[in-house]
């Protein structure tokens, strides 16, 4: 899984947003490192809905425009909850052996 | 600044402008939702524009998205995809046409090069002395077109990435080894012409092969036997080449008749009788002219055009007998091969999908 879809699905975990809205909270996930283009954001959102992660949740129209909003699915969650797992113990094993390199241990 | 970004404003029309470059459909499904995201970006002072123009970064996102579009990325029509598929084919069959040609230099290297001078009946010589820096630089240039077949064997191991390096460096590497010689504006352009059908291959496997496309990694045995059947070609023909040459030099055959043979074994000869081959394959296949053979078709009509470029591009204009009997023949048949190839894939196209030009889910 990209980063960028990543910092999508977890932007979805609390709440359905739309498309600038998932931009927005991708933007303050990452600590304003991923600045999400809406090209690159539409094709994230739509390789995650080919995968069944994301689907429409509802429509609506503000000041004349359009907003879709997108949840996440059971699945996405799933997918989420996986990656972020695998993460968390590639960062586990990377934090104990620098420890261990700290503490004068194995390379 | 709310008047110059608001609704209708100079910046939307300028960002739904480029959002043109999507598929009807998709603009259909997507626009109003996309410039809906843009302009709150732009109200917000969020750095996608430029008060009056979108910025090259917003542009380019947008251009990435409607190129994976058009090349059957998810959310892409049939025809699409359809079009992805024969990108990707024109890249596959590009590379196994390069990795012929790599094992046919690199089977040269080593006649011209790797043997010793009285080996060969006339004493086949390379230029510079052996073991000068500029020996070993031509040896290189002639090796290193073998990078085309680490650029297959990645692909059809179902790595794209490494694939996309090897082949650019198979592409760049030998010009940088030994420079063309460009002194001519007749003469650059020229060299740019024959290298057009390699730098197609090239780009059809960068822009084909993207993180939406299907992978294309194939069985072992079928891998294997894809690289391994154009370099044995490759150095067969190096081997053909190199006697008869040996045998014309040492006055054993004459060289007039081999002219013409000579033709059909350089590379626009090869390239045209590659493309030939894969018409009559496209022809005769179960089904044809449509349906199964429709991708490879498509794909070598893209690979045609290059072809023909680099062949008129270097035509022997002034010459006359065999030279230029042959490359007219050649032209010839590239071009017959061209319009046969896109009859068939223009025809694949329209049946494979009608909704080109319509909404999914909408009548006619």
């Amino acid at each position: 899984m990209t980063e960028p879809a990543f910092l999508v699905l977890t932007a979805l975990v609390d709440e359905p947003r739309h498309g600038y809205g998932i931009a927005q909270e991708v933007e303050r996930l990452s600590g304003g490192r991923v600045q999400l283009k809406i090209g690159t954001l539409y094709g994230v959102l739509d390789r995650l809905a080919a995968d069944g992660c994301v689907e429409a949740d509802r429509e609506e129209v503000r000041q004349g425009r359009l907003r879709r909003y997108y949840r996440l699915t059971d699945e996405g969650a799933r997918a989420l909850e996986e990656e972020a797992v695998r993460l968390a113990d590639n960062a586990r094993r990377a934090v104990e052996r620098l420890r261990l390199r700290q503490a004068g241990g194995p390379a | 600044m709310s008047e110059r970004i608001g609704r209708g404003s100079v910046l939307e029309e300028r960002y739904r402008r480029w959002l043109r470059l999507l598929p009807a459909p998709y603009r259909a499904e997507r626009e109003e939702e996309m410039v809906s995201a843009f302009m709150e970006g732009a109200q917000r002072g969020r750095a996608g524009h430029d008060d009056q123009r979108p910025r090259l970064l917003e542009i380019a996102s947008v251009a990435a998205l409607a190129l994976r579009l058009r090349l059957g990325g998810p959310g892409s029509t049939p025809g699409s995809s359809l079009c992805g598929e024969a990108v990707r084919r024109a890249a596959l069959l590009g590379l196994v046409f390069w990795t012929m040609v790599g094992g046919l230099y690199a089977g040269q290297a080593v006649l011209t090069y790797g043997i010793p001078v009285d080996a060969l009946p006339d004493g086949v010589m390379g230029i510079g002395d052996p073991e000068s820096p500029e020996r070993v630089r031509l040896v290189l240039a002639d090796l290193v077109p073998l990078l085309w077949a680490v650029a297959l064997g990645a692909l059809v191991h179902g790595r794209p990435r490494t694939a996309k390096a090897a082949a650019t460096a198979a592409l760049v590497v030998p010009y940088v080894l030994v420079p063309p010689l460009v002194s001519w504006q007749v003469d650059a352009v020229r060299w740019a012409c024959s290298v057009l059908p390699a730098v197609v291959t090239v780009l059809a496997l960068a822009i084909g092969f993207h993180r939406d496309a299907p992978p294309p990694r194939l069985p072992a045995r079928r891998a294997l036997l894809l690289l391994a059947l154009p370099i044995a070609a490759g150095v067969l023909l190096s081997v053909v080449v190199g006697v008869l040459g040996a045998m014309v030099r040492a006055g054993t055959v004459p060289a007039r008749p081999l002219m013409s043979a000579w033709m059909w074994v350089d590379t626009p000869g090869l390239t045209c009788v590659s493309l030939l081959a894969v018409t009559v394959w496209c022809l005769a296949r179960p089904g044809a002219p449509v349906k199964p053979a429709a991708p490879v078709a498509l794909a070598a009509a893209i690979l045609t055009v290059p072809a023909v470029l680099a062949r008129v591009g270097t035509m022997p204009w002034g010459a006359t007998g065999v030279i230029g009997l042959n490359a007219t023949l050649q032209l010839a048949v590239l071009l017959a091969i061209g319009i046969t190839l896109a009859l068939i894939g223009v025809r694949a196209l329209r049946a494979e999908d009608g909704s080109l030009t319509e909404v999914p889910g909408q009548p006619g």
